[in-house]
């Protein structure tokens, strides 16, 4: 669209490649005030390049790219679809805002001189995670995950600056994380023994006259890593405490991304390894999903409601609708593919935005209590409004997107007769009514303190709440856009043309 | 007896895996954690190494003499996984170390009402330096 024709053939590595480069340059600047933005600037670009390749997708086409001119399957092929594009701009988006909201939320709690590497952080795992998604080669996936868990656990660590916790929550999460990932590489091992490719695409066409032993091993070890990875019960033990100890700002990104990308690791393996969509390789796990999925929305919106501090409240409740996707996935099909997609981008957007107001109270009042909160709707009635707008949409208030979303789940239920999972939607709401206004009940009607500091929300925060706010109510009237994408990709996804 | 010596490494590769693992859930200090993932991940490394040999065949390395080599791939697959294992291990040291700093413990048991969520917050890695602070809080 915009970018020259030099650039735009290698947009598919530079996404990737340019903040990876950029996060050695901006950890070595020493003052903060010229980290920052260069890493927005950074930020901002790669969601140029992402834009570039949701354009250049858009139609069905997928762009090939071999890496150092090495032709797959014997190169590193990336190849990008609309699946990839979608996601790599999620990514690259999210990035930006967090990098938007940065420098003002990090300060109150860290020391200028840190800064510049908390930031280098937050690249080096957006370029992980677009690594992920946009690379065919499944060595490669494994390669960027570990690059992104590894800034993850920094970013995590880095909030032990307002709360010592954050370190311990990120060395559990390593723990985890690091033996999620090797079982990925297990899974990696047996199917490369048994089909001698490592190209996903290569591995979907071999797959079939491979042993069939050595495929249920192989994909068993895979889907646990991802399961881990996408906090699955009864391997979500480390989101909680990650995302509530984490700064509140970083816990933004990762709510929008990091779990996401699992999401779509779980797609991608669906299809092009595992060749038959809602089926992961010849051990049926999607109909392991609409169990688990629905035990997360109950479980995790239960325990939502006996949180007493908002980060972990909005942590449960993303593993409530992380469920609600795998929920969705289980169901297969095409129809469960894009429900499934919807609720991934609405859920970033709504859960995106309210972790935002969340980054932008915290700045303010210094703590994320639930019983710190008191009067904050008429100390801070912005704010308040947001976490309104996020709270109505996570219930599934209908001109909200998160009635899009449950609706387009309910609906792939009811035309498959499902009415257990209908039934467990509805439950869930319900449940998730208890828990939203538990923070509305704290907001509002306790008495406030007078101690509290004054002002509303900084000015930094304004942007990135206010769009992700807007994309809240816009996708909830006009939901047009994220559905036609969704079907667009399912439709690719399971090589049918729309 | 030929599967007990033929299959050697794969054998190994069992072994230790299941130490490793092992050691990651049993152990309550954190380095000893580490050191039992570390375990875990070299099992998966002599796991990659041990596919690519090939029955008599020689080094992948181009002569007239020899016709048969052993795959390369998996080895370099493997020193991408050593980088990776290596920096993991880095990361969890570093973690290990601040956490020492904050809490004076890097003992699971000693470490688990300090992290509870009811726990009051207590801020930084500065805000505890006595080692014996934690056990005192833990009384009654």
């Amino acid at each position: 669209m915009i970018l020259p024709d030099a650039i735009l053939a290698h947009a598919a590595v530079l996404v990737v490649v340019l903040p990876l480069l950029a996060a050695p340059i901006v950890a070595l600047i020493r003052d903060h005030r010229i980290a920052a933005p260069l890493a927005i600037l950074i930020a901002l670009a790669s969601v140029v390049l992402a834009l570039e390749l949701v354009n250049a997708t858009w139609g069905g086409e997928t762009i090939s790219y071999a890496l150092g001119n090495w032709q797959a399957p014997i190169g590193i092929e990336y190849r990008v679809d609309l699946l990839s594009a979608a996601m790599a701009l999620l990514l690259t988006v999210s990035g930006s805002l967090a990098a938007l909201m940065m420098s003002t939320a990090i300060a109150p709690e860290m020391a200028p001189g840190d800064r510049p590497r908390l930031y280098a952080a937050l690249l080096l795992c957006m370029s992980g995670l677009t690594g992920i998604v946009v690379t065919g080669d499944l060595f490669n996936v494994f390669v960027f995950l570990e690059i992104s868990s590894l800034a993850t656990y920094v970013l995590i660590a880095s909030g032990s600056g307002r709360d010592r916790r954050a370190l311990t929550a990120a060395f559990d999460y390593l723990i985890l994380g690091a033996t999620g990932a090797t079982f990925f590489v297990i899974g990696i091992a047996f199917l490369y023994v048994v089909t001698g490719t490592l190209n996903m695409a290569d591995l979907g066409e071999r797959i079939s006259d491979a042993g069939r032993r050595a495929v249920i091993v192989g994909s068993s070890f895979l889907f646990v890593g991802i399961a881990l990875k996408a906090a699955m019960l009864p391997l979500h033990r480390w989101l909680p405490n990650a995302y509530a100890y984490a700064p509140t700002v970083m816990a933004t990104f990762l709510a929008m991304t990091a779990t996401k990308v699992s999401i779509y690791l779980m797609i991608r393996l669906t299809d092009v390894v595992f060749h038959t969509p809602g089926e992961l390789g010849r051990v049926n796990f999607a109909a392991l999903m609409p169990p688990v999925g629905l035990a997360m929305l109950v479980f995790g919106s239960a325990i939502a409601v006996t949180a007493k501090d908002l980060k972990r409240l909005l942590a449960f409740s993303s593993i409530a609708n992380l469920g609600l996707m795998l929920v969705a996935l289980g169901l297969g099909g095409v129809a469960g593919i894009a429900a499934a997609m919807i609720n991934l981008f609405n859920h970033a957007i709504i859960k995106g935005g309210m972790f935002a107001t969340a980054t932008a109270i915290v700045h303010r009042r210094g703590s994320a209590r639930l019983d710190a909160m008191a009067g904050l709707s008429r100390q801070m009635p912005v704010a308040f409004i947001f976490l309104v707008i996020g709270g109505l949409a996570l219930i599934g208030v209908p001109l909200t997107a998160g009635f899009v979303s449950k609706l387009s789940v309910v609906r792939v239920a009811f035309d498959l007769g499902d009415w257990t999972v209908a039934g467990g939607i509805l439950l869930s709401s319900l449940i998730t009514v208890a828990y939203v206004w538990r923070i509305f009940e704290a907001t509002m009607l306790a008495e406030p303190r007078s101690d509290a500091p004054k002002g509303d929300m900084h000015p930094a925060f304004w942007l990135p709440v206010g769009l992700l706010g807007a994309g809240t109510i816009v996708f909830g009237i006009w939901s047009a856009p994220v559905i036609e994408l969704s079907t667009r990709i399912a439709h690719q996804m399971a090589g049918v043309t729309p | 007896m030929k599967d007990l010596v033929g299959l050697f490494p794969y054998w190994a590769v069992i072994m230790l895996m299941m130490t490793g693992l092992y050691i990651v859930i049993a152990q309550g200090n954190l380095v000893k954690k580490l050191i039992g993932l570390g375990i875990f991940q070299v099992s998966v490394f002599v796991l990659y190494i041990a596919v690519g040999v090939v029955d008599g065949g020689t080094p992948p390395i181009l002569d007239d003499e020899f016709a048969v080599y052993s795959n390369p791939l998996p080895s370099v697959l493997i020193l991408t996984a050593i980088v990776v294992g290596v920096a993991t291990l880095a990361v969890g040291l570093a973690l290990s170390v601040r956490i020492r700093e904050a809490f004076g413990t890097i003992e699971e048991e000693d470490l688990l009402p300090l992290t509870a969520p009811t726990h009051p917050v207590v801020t930084g890695p500065e805000a505890e330096t006595d080692t014996n602070a934690g056990r005192e809080e833990t009384r009654p």
